[in-house]
């Protein structure tokens, strides 16, 4: 992923949003398809590249590890992880709410 | 069945590795070059190759993941990693934002910038060893100036690869500079060699010094030509 860390991409700020709970990779790729309507599917690469970034800048955190049994590795954002998504919100509703003057010019 | 084959743009490879595949050949294994497929029902699998970060491993993060997802690692060579899914499990792309995958190109440009100048730095020794009269350092030289060849291109190939996804990125259109870059390498690489050659041309023998010129000679010449096709 590029340095700059906002604004988010698409990817990261819906895997950041599905990462409010507890969640596996799959979980991860699913919930944001169903978010998105089918717009946004995460490739493995994507998804990969973008776990291992998040986890370096402490953005998110593994949440369980049990090697013991098959059970799927899970993730879970952190309070840096919400600064983050936090600043993006603030950012696109500000995008948002410059966007109504476009609407009163036309009037 | 084993096909011998050298690639080194892993998009080639892959198109490849799913033509064979819809043929109805799945890629079992490789070793240096040799493909080993065996049969499978006709575009079974979807094919797609990675860059790791460490050679011959993944992390078991890695694994995992691609295994949760249905993502079957066949061969880890190097840092390259082929990459299988059934084709019943849906569509298979690894990369699927412009970001990342321009961070892909970006690291498959490093591993080959990297490999040209290890390889530049043997070729210099070699061409050395040729001087002081080691007659197979010469030959040595002239394989690794292909790989240097090689690697360079790649480098290059890549550098249009990450333009063309920047570009989609910001919409601006940006100069293309690429093509000059690796004719003035190949330009030099033929002028360096004749050079060379002059210098030690009395002291070997004229078996391996003509072979060499030819190939100076080819270098110079295919430079020229890629700079005029540039130019139009």
């Amino acid at each position: 992923m590029s340095e700059k860390e906002t604004p988010l991409t698409e990817a990261f700020f819906y895997i950041l949003l599905a990462l409010r709970k507890p969640n596996h990779g799959y979980g991860v790729i699913q919930e944001i398809e169903q978010l998105t309507g089918g717009r946004v599917v995460l490739g493995p690469g994507t998804l990969y590249g973008a776990l291992q970034t998040m986890q370096k800048r402490e953005w998110i955190r593994i949440y369980s590890q049990d090697t013991e049994s098959r059970k799927k590795k899970e993730y879970i954002i952190t309070d840096l992880g919400r600064a983050a998504f936090e600043a993006e919100k603030s950012r696109l509703e500000e995008l948002l709410s410059n966007a109504k003057l476009m609407e009163e010019g036309e009037a | 069945m084993i096909r011998f084959k050298l690639y080194y743009d892993k998009d080639k490879e892959t198109v490849w590795l799913n033509q064979m595949a819809s043929e109805g050949w799945a890629l079992k294994s490789f070793f240096a070059g040799f493909y080993k497929f065996e049969p499978c029902g006709k575009g079974e699998y979807i094919y797609q190759i990675d860059l790791g970060d460490t050679l011959y491993s993944v992390s078991d993060e890695y694994r995992e993941l691609m295994g949760e997802l249905g993502v079957e690692i066949v061969v880890l060579w190097g840092y390259w990693i082929i990459l299988r899914k059934r084709a019943a499990d849906g569509p298979f792309e690894l990369y699927t934002d412009v970001d990342s995958e321009i961070e892909h190109y970006r690291k498959i440009r490093r591993m080959f910038k990297v490999a040209t100048i290890i390889e530049l730095l043997v070729l210099f020794m070699e061409i050395y060893a040729g001087m002081i009269g080691e007659g197979i350092g010469w030959v040595f030289a002239l394989l690794i100036s292909l790989f240097v060849l090689a690697c360079a291109d790649a480098v290059f190939r890549t550098n249009e690869v990450i333009a063309r996804l920047e570009e989609q990125k910001s919409g601006i259109e940006t100069d293309k500079k690429g093509g000059n870059a690796l004719a003035l390498i190949i330009t030099s690489i033929g002028l360096l060699t004749n050079s060379c050659m002059l210098l030690v041309e009395e002291s070997i023998s004229p078996l391996i010094s003509y072979p060499v010129h030819i190939f100076a000679i080819v270098m110079m010449a295919v430079g020229i030509v890629l700079t005029v096709k540039e130019g139009k």
